[in-house]
């Protein structure tokens, strides 16, 4: 829709060209010789009904069937299963697939995944996905949108597992790898879009909203991470470092658009509050390797300057000062579009940021305590032997994340006695 | 010369003149009488030392008075263009380097900054420009306007001191101008003028609508809207036809059915109650926003059933809602609303629904729910079960009378028979100004005293014989829920 | 096919599944065992009709017979329950509501000896405390002291942020204080309400300010939050309005 194609893949009336320029465009679609366009997507799963719901669904025909892959078993909800047995069967048609498409592109920058972690398919071909790639296509960039298992409720009692494995397999594979936590959507809907019961279709078109904020800047003409390589650039100092937080704002319903200021100080301070944040965690308590917000719309320069240096006099950001990441602000000349069916009110301009902080650190030791518990009992390890992994797995994932919290504690460490809490 | 009237600014809060001449307190200067647009920034009401000058139209407190050296300059439209989107001085600099520095350090952090230089460039150029945001600027005079700008399409200018001919003088030279937002400017004068027949959205909240008697005059001259956002303005009625959508949140209507008739319709933080619709103009309404309204009664949902377009609708904090737990509610709005399909932003399916009426016919039967005719055969007919195996309750309406005592306050509440505990608590709540979550309500029965905790019990099936009793309960942090807060677009 | 979507629900688990009504109770046990990690022994099975919890049923048939024989809709709600007292499950429950539970930290030699480490990345780049130069960093300038304590004002109230809490209190004291840091960096002296300080507004000998014991604590400005910041109290030409 940001772009101007109708959902049958043709340009919507009155346009020649799609908008936001060709380059850009071009990016995240292909132009057949009919004048259609093509996204650059392939939707894999390992049962047929999700997949089956876009080959029936309004965009069915913005699709070529050879887009949607699907097995006929399921994973049930079992990283190994994903991962070894039924995935794997699946995987040289997808290599197969993949390769069609990227000959198709002139010059190949990377991948972008969106993937659960706790669910098997998602944590096990996920992560097998990425693997293959890697070989595949040696240093291409591949970028991640990971649904991350929410920290109260689990979609089901072996998450912990999953997560903690696909991660281990993933932290050397993926390049970046943005989290998205349910829970945190799904407050963000009832609270700042006035949703009472809100469901899937509200979550996603949520999440859909923030994860074109993030690629903005790939699909029209941006300034700051402009490809896939320079998101690693920005917001990782070290390679197993590449979770960056992801904060949206405005997050607005409908309803409120004349009440709420919209102000380039305003979105920008709302940025930095936990409420508009998509893992939860606190980064006041944290401090950040990097940060990149990225503007969209309506926007002057002194606005930005004089917002960001609010932003700095009431010391929210702490920034590790040796890493080699810093802080920046890019600029995206085109407004975020909703769809007629979000509730997110239609505004002028928004900021999205991207920041890798060392507070989300927390979300890892959340899932971390739940594997320690389950695994000191060994409770359901039989389910992923069954299936031909092997238990040192588990082990070996578990050391490489208690790895990963290490870092981030040595990432905020440094402290001069004077950075002690308190006298 | 100021004129009372006039708009100024004064330390970034805008304020209308009401007086201008001289005090006592400033023998040798002029004193401008103002009443601010924000009452609480002000002092008085007009009057000083016994003497007044001039009177406050928003409480005791809305009035100062100020010498006008305090008084902000005010600036043309034109430069505010140019001081919002032209004025970058790097651009002056030919050779700047394409990586633009902003002066900012956080930590030992130099903050960088991408692609600022070039939309700067792009700004200047005002040919570019299709959306304009002069917010806050002080833009009081409209000056001829550039004829590069003819490519806008979206002005915002909230928050200024335009004079409505002043605006319109603007407008009209923008021929390609789709929207228009003017929130937080006050006219207190008018002339007529040509008609701007481009602008289909524009947006006037927080202009005091409601103490104008130009309301009508204004509107007129955008016979073409669309969509009118006219939120928080002390209106009680506004006279305005032919609109997708409207936005009358935060106003002063009391009854639904003095609302003007939209497609989507926002009502959201009025004190109203929904009276029949049946002779009203608002069959159109397909969308319709009632969140924190005083609706409390299900026959006033009913009321909204007789809407045949209504197919979304919000209707959170409202004393209905809070006085039930949102489930049953949910299934009470659907069953009774046919035309239903979203509610507070979720989309339900036909399954949802046939679920949601099967579980109101059961209570219905049971006689916790009243249900009205002819929807009660609709429904059942529908479900292929008999009307006839029960009757529902309404149909003999027998009434209870429930003595309430609250402190030495002691009065009667009158109940339909199937009535519950929430409700009677929404009753008390409402008579007695209280959150339906600061009390609790005990009775004697037999020789117990006991404690009405359970919201679903049908209140007739107590048996009441004595009096029932509120008492405050201790406020809890934790079971408290935080009230509503919002913000309002005056607010600063 | 007869697909429908539910809510399935565990006490440890809650998620959106879908079903098909053609299954047999036997296989969509095994299915909840693998959403729920209950058993299909000790799973006791209820359908919830509506919201309320006094409306259920419970899924009684056995073996061969289909879910076709319950009244399922969509959306409705399953709930397992596991009946075995004794299972890993409960034991997991009561040990993952138990937040005292510590969990696996990984040793410094351990992490020392990691092959890729943010540790040894530091050290191979000199970064941070293997920095030579970062023992011997500079007091902050005139400037920064200003930027830093521009809000603050003694007799502001204000909290002190400190993990997920905070504490309220009056601002006491803005300055440099030898017995922390030599006088490097500026500390906010801060009266607490309560008594969750850690000292009396003396440190080391030297008073600071006044408070009783323990309602005093220094703390650097980054963790003050002011409470109430009225830009008009301030407002410096009050004399020119009335």
């Amino acid at each position: 829709m940001e772009h101007g194609i109708t959902p049958d893949g043709y340009l919507q009336e009155g346009l020649t060209r799609p908008k936001g320029g060709e380059e850009g465009f071009s990016t995240f679609f292909a132009e057949t010789g009919s004048g259609k366009y093509v996204p650059r997507a392939l939707y894999v799963d390992l049962e047929p009904n999700v997949i089956d719901e876009v080959r029936t669904g309004k965009y069915k025909n913005l699709f070529h069937p050879e887009q949607l892959i699907s097995g006929k078993e399921d994973a049930a909800n079992n990283y190994a299963r994903g991962h070894y047995t039924v995935g794997r069967e699946l995987l040289d048609d997808i290599s197969d697939r993949l390769r069609k498409m990227t000959d198709q592109c002139d010059g190949l920058q990377g991948f972008l995944f969106t993937h659960s972690l706790g669910g098997g398919t998602g944590s096990g071909l996920g992560s097998l996905l990425l693997e293959q790639f890697s070989n595949d296509y040696g240093k291409k960039s591949k970028l991640e949108f990971a649904v991350y298992p929410a920290p109260q409720v689990s979609t089901s009692v072996v998450e912990p597992y999953n997560t903690v494995l696909t991660t281990h397999t993933t932290l050397e594979n993926a390049d970046c790898t943005f989290m998205v936590d349910n829970e945190a959507i799904y407050e963000m809907c009832r609270k700042n879009l006035n949703i009472a019961r809100p469901n899937f279709n509200n979550l996603n078109n949520l999440i859909a909203q923030v994860v074109s904020s993030v690629t903005a800047s790939l699909r029209f003409d941006g300034s700051l991470n402009v490809d896939l390589n320079e998101f690693q650039t920005n917001l990782v100092p070290y390679p197993r470092i590449h979770f960056p937080l992801v904060s949206y704002a405005p997050v607005m319903s409908k309803s409120r658009i004349t009440h709420e200021a919209n102000s380039v100080a305003e979105i920008t301070a709302a940025c930095f509050e936990p409420g508009n944040q998509m893992v939860k965690c606190d980064p006041r308590l944290g401090k950040y390797m990097a940060t990149c917000l990225l503007y969209r719309g309506d926007v002057v320069n002194r606005d930005v300057q004089n917002a960001v240096s609010v932003i700095k006099s009431k010391k929210t950001v702490q920034l590790v000062d040796w890493c080699p990441t810093g802080f920046k602000i890019g600029i995206c000349y085109q407004k975020p579009t909703q769809t007629p069916e979000s509730e997110l009110a239609d505004v002028s301009r928004a900021v999205c940021m991207l920041s890798n902080t060392t507070a989300i650190a927390d979300a890892w030791q959340k899932v971390d305590r739940k594997f320690d518990l389950m695994y000191k009992k060994r409770a359901f390890v039989h389910w992923y032997v069954s299936e031909g992994m092997e238990e040192g797995e588990f082990a070996e994932a578990r050391e490489d994340l208690a790895a990963l919290e290490r870092d981030y504690v040595e990432l905020g460490a440094d402290t001069f006695p004077d950075e002690e809490e308190e006298y | 010369m100021l004129v009372p009237g006039d708009r100024v600014a004064v330390d970034g809060f805008l304020a209308t003149v009401r007086f201008v001449g001289e005090i006592p307190n400033w023998p040798n200067e002029t004193a401008i009488g103002i009443e601010w647009d924000v009452p609480e920034r002000g002092k008085n009401d007009g009057s000083l030392n016994g003497t007044r000058y001039f009177t406050t139209l928003h409480g005791a407190k809305s009035g100062s008075f100020v010498k006008p050296s305090k008084l902000q300059p005010t600036r043309s439209f034109m430069d505010a263009m140019v001081y919002q989107y032209a004025s970058d001085e790097s651009l002056a600099n030919e050779s700047a380097s394409l990586v633009d520095h902003f002066d900012l350090t956080i930590g030992t952090k130099k903050v960088e900054s991408y692609g600022f230089e070039k939309l700067s460039r792009l700004q200047a150029d005002f040919r570019n420009l299709e959306t304009a945001t002069l917010e806050r600027l002080n833009v009081a005079v409209s000056s001829p306007i550039d004829s590069s700008l003819h490519n806008l399409q979206v002005l915002d200018l909230g928050f200024n001191l335009l004079d409505w001919h002043n605006l319109m003088q603007i407008v009209l030279q923008l021929p390609n101008l789709h929207t228009l937002k003017a929130n937080g400017n006050r006219w207190t004068r008018y002339e007529p003028c040509t008609p701007c027949l481009s602008v289909r959205t524009l947006h006037l909240a927080a202009c005091d609508l409601g103490n104008s008697q130009y309301t009508a005059q204004l509107l007129s001259c955008f016979p073409k809207l669309q969509h009118l956002h006219v939120a928080s303005n002390g209106l009680k009625y506004i006279e305005v036809c032919g609109l997708e959508s409207l936005d009358l949140s935060d106003n002063s209507f009391t009854l639904l059915s003095d609302a003007p008739p939209a497609k989507r319709l926002n009502l959201s933080y009025n004190d109203l109650h929904i009276p029949s619709l049946t002779e009203t103009s608002l069959q159109i309404v397909e969308e319709l926003d009632l969140c924190n309204t005083a609706v409390s009664e299900w026959s006033e949902i009913d009321n909204l059933a007789q809407l045949p377009n209504l197919t979304s609708l919000r209707i959170l904090n409202t004393p209905l809602l809070n006085s039930t737990d949102y489930d049953s509610a949910m299934c009470q709005l659907f069953a009774r609303i046919p035309s239903l399909v979203k509610l507070d932003g979720t989309v339900y399916t036909t399954e949802h629904r046939d679920n949601f009426e099967l579980y109101f016919i059961s209570k219905v039967r049971s006689k916790e729910w009243s249900c009205p005719q002819p929807l009660w055969t609709t429904l059942c007919a529908k479900h292929g079960v008999s009307t006839q195996e029960t009757t529902p309750a309404h149909q003999h309406p027998t009434s209870t009378c429930v003595e309430v005592v609250y402190d030495t306050c002691r009065f009667s509440a009158t109940l339909f028979s199937s009535a519950t505990v929430g409700k009677l608590r929404g009753k008390i709540s409402r008579k007695l100004g209280l959150s339906v979550l600061d009390f609790q309500l005990y009775t004697q029965l037999g020789h117990d005293i006991e404690h009405l905790a359970n919201d679903q019990q049908i209140v007739a099936a107590l048996g009441l014989a004595n009096p029932v009793q509120v008492e405050l309960q201790p406020w809890e942090s934790g079971l408290r829920q935080q009230p509503y807060l919002r913000k309002s677009g005056v607010a600063d | 096919m007869d697909f429908v979507n539910v809510f399935v629900t565990s006490d440890l688990t809650s998620s959106e599944r879908r079903i098909c009504l053609s299954w047999t109770i036997e296989f969509f046990k095994s299915r909840l065992e693998l959403i729920t990690g209950v058993s299909t022994l000790d799973q006791k099975i209820w359908i919830y009709k509506s919201a309320d919890a006094a409306e259920r049923e419970e899924m009684t048939a056995v073996g061969s017979q289909t879910l076709s024989a319950y009244n399922i809709r969509p959306h409705t709600r399953i709930h397992v329950d596991d009946t075995n007292a004794k299972s890993v499950l409960r034991e997991l429950e009561a040990e993952f509501s138990d937040d005292t539970g510590q969990h696996y930290v990984m040793a410094d030699e351990k992490y020392k000896q990691r092959r890729e480490s943010v540790l040894k990345w530091k050290k191979e780049n000199c970064y941070g405390e293997f920095d030579p130069h970062f023992q011997t960093r500079n007091p902050l300038s005139a400037q920064e002291i200003e930027n830093e304590t521009r809000f603050l004002k003694v007799g502001q109230s204000c909290e002190v942020l400190n993990g997920n809490t905070s504490k309220s209190g009056v601002i006491k004291f803005v300055g440099k204080i030898d017995e922390i840091d030599n006088g490097r960096c500026i500390w906010v002296g801060v009266g607490l309400d309560l008594p969750l300080g850690k000292n009396d507004g003396s440190l080391k000998g030297k008073r600071y300010f006044d408070c009783e014991k323990n309602h005093g604590c220094f703390v650097k400005p980054s963790k003050i939050r002011l409470t109430h910041f009225d830009p008009m109290l301030s407002s410096p030409n009050i004399e020119d309005e009335i």
